[in-house]
């Protein structure tokens, strides 16, 4: 198991925090998008316009694949919900 | 989950953005929290787990397997104010292997009735929040499912 990307370093600390996105501008520290307009430092360094490419490339690289919606199915038994969390197909 | 199906009653709404606008859902008594993580052994022999991680250290650990649990959230009147609840040992003990499931392309999970208030023959009324889609896109709130209890 690799060690984890600056992508995914960057998106963990968003989920952690519940922001809803990244704002990433060469130069600048990785702001953290709260709302729309409200954004909050991350406390990382400035990245490059390079790394910033390479990290969309990352990303676009990926695709739906991991990180497409999720769909859950619910369905009852005696005592218990089920719930069947996937991706459409 | 909307364990009395009632959306006069239950928790502090749950504020969604959509571009500029700020809608809410209302009358959700219950959250269920799935969170990825790992289990691992360490190359010192010992073992421990992750809860909430998309990804971990490998450095000092020789087996690494991903998991996930869940946890129960009972919602209060403010958004914060969300109160755990606690599963039993015996539940515990059964996450891994009966109530929370990994297998290759999916989760499986058993929610106890009990940790939801809710008996047989009740309806409940349930959405879903892809958490991880929310981070990069526009919040992606299911639309209210309605269950009839067994």
């Amino acid at each position: 198991m690799g060690e984890p990307s600056k992508l995914d370093e960057l998106v963990r600390f968003a989920i952690k925090i519940g922001a809803r996105g990244l704002q990433l501008k060469a130069g600048q520290e990785p702001m953290a998008v709260i709302a729309p307009g409200r954004l909050s430092p991350i406390n990382h360094p400035p990245l490059s316009q390079e790394a910033i490419t390479a990290m969309g490339a990352e990303a676009a690289a990926r695709g739906s694949s991991r990180y497409g919606p999720v769909e859950a199915r619910f369905t009852c038994s005696s005592e218990t919900i089920a719930v069947v969390i996937s991706r459409p197909a | 989950m909307d364990a009395d199906n009632d959306a006069g009653t239950g928790g502090a709404p749950l504020t969604l953005w959509r571009g500029e606008q700020k809608p809410s859902r209302f009358g959700y008594e219950y959250r269920v929290a799935v969170l990825a993580g790992f289990r691992y052994e360490a190359a010192d022999g010992g073992s421990g787990r992750t809860t909430g991680d998309a990804s971990i250290q490998s450095e000092g650990k020789t087996k690494i397997e991903p998991i996930v649990t869940y946890q129960v959230w009972q919602l209060g009147s403010q958004r914060f104010g969300s109160k755990n609840v606690e599963l039993s040992e015996a539940d515990k003990a059964r996450m891994d292997t009966e109530l929370a499931v990994l297998e290759v392309d999916r989760v499986r999970l058993k929610i106890p009735y009990t940790y939801l208030g809710v008996k047989p023959g009740a309806r409940i009324r349930v959405a879903y929040l892809d958490v991880q889609q929310s981070a990069t896109q526009e919040s992606s709130l299911s639309t209210d499912q309605t269950l009839a209890l067994k």
